[in-house]
């Protein structure tokens, strides 16, 4: 059988970020679409329309932890246009504030689109690793590790949540933003922006601790 | 009133499509009849958002089926309504029913 191929790119697109519970009947459909005579305009359509409602999906479920994360992005440009201002006088002063603000969706969409499921693969390869050294354990004392197997994961795992994750992967990013940042434009100010980004960490993390959790595991 | 979420109007489609379509529905096939009645291209992002929605809400269910060659080696993941789809449909179509009659003829400007 002689299949026409899917244009490379957006396969690849699809099978990184298109839904990855219904993902193989979806990219089977496209396919079967495909082959029979739609072009390769469409598959790049398609696989757009999949992308943004992953994205509208996941922004749905994780309404909290974007409030959350726009409250730190706000917060954290208002004080660090005020540091910019009076602490770092620069040439163009505004220019700073102007490229945090401008990458903001650039963190949120990357944060959205790998968060979730990064955190459910880190959270199920600790799974198994704990399950492993557990097992070690059970050879030593059987019963010293069926007390931890039932203890463990109820205490160690609790509250672990998506939009935690969303948060944590939107963190890292302000941080390496900021380390960009100042790699670019070589300022002796680190930090002040970095007090500036942990008092944000901890703005969030408040955030989230007064909201209730929306999502189980 | 007790309160019920209602269905959006491209989920009530999606229901109507796998109705029509009976057990030959996945996909393609939902896709191809949506594009029949509205005349305009579906995105298939948007008709498995509406399915994994609607199964959310237990008013379809789906199985795999065999995967096969001239599909990358995918399975077709086939749609069907429940009784409480079914009853969300009827619902739906009685609210909407009551809601049309007794409007004014509706006139369009330029048509």
């Amino acid at each position: 059988m002689n299949l026409r191929k899917p244009p490379r790119l957006a396969s690849w697109l699809l099978n990184r970020l298109g839904f990855p519970e219904s993902n193989p009947p979806l990219a089977g459909d496209m396919l079967e679409e495909f082959q029979s005579g739609r072009s390769r305009a469409w598959y790049w359509r398609q696989t757009i329309g999949v992308i943004a409602a992953r994205a509208r999906n996941n922004a749905r479920d994780s309404r909290d932890g974007l409030i959350a994360v726009f409250f730190g992005w706000f917060a954290q440009a208002i004080i660090a246009g005020i540091l910019w201002r009076f602490h770092l006088p620069s040439p163009i002063p505004m220019f700073g504030v102007a490229f945090r603000i401008a990458i903001v969706p650039v963190p949120l969409i990357v944060g959205l689109t790998y968060g979730k499921s990064g955190l459910k693969r880190l959270r199920s390869a600790f799974n198994n690793c704990e399950d492993a050294c557990l097992d070690r354990l059970c050879s030593v004392t059987e019963r010293a590790a069926t007390i931890s197997r039932r203890i463990l994961p109820s205490h160690l795992l609790v509250q672990v949540e998506d939009r935690h994750i969303v948060l944590a992967a939107n963190i890292c990013f302000v941080f390496l933003g900021n380390y960009c940042f100042f790699a670019l434009w070589g300022r002796d100010s680190l930090p002040w922006f970095l007090a500036t980004e942990i008092f944000c960490v901890v703005a969030i993390g408040f955030l989230i601790l007064l909201r209730p959790p929306r999502f189980t595991r | 009133m007790a309160r019920r979420s209602f269905l959006g109007e491209f989920e009530l489609m999606v229901l109507l499509a796998l109705i029509r379509l009976r057990d030959d529905a996945y996909g393609v096939p939902i896709s191809r009849e949506l594009e029949r009645h509205l005349g305009r291209e579906v995105a298939f992002g948007s008709v498995y958002a509406a399915l994994d929605r609607l199964e959310e809400k237990g008013l379809v269910t789906s199985k795999l089926g065999e995967p096969t060659a001239d599909r990358g080696g995918r399975a077709k993941r086939y749609f069907r309504v429940t009784e409480d789809g079914l009853r969300e449909v009827r619902a739906t179509q009685r609210a909407l029913v009551s809601l049309w009659k007794g409007l004014p003829q509706l006139k369009v400007v330029g048509v």
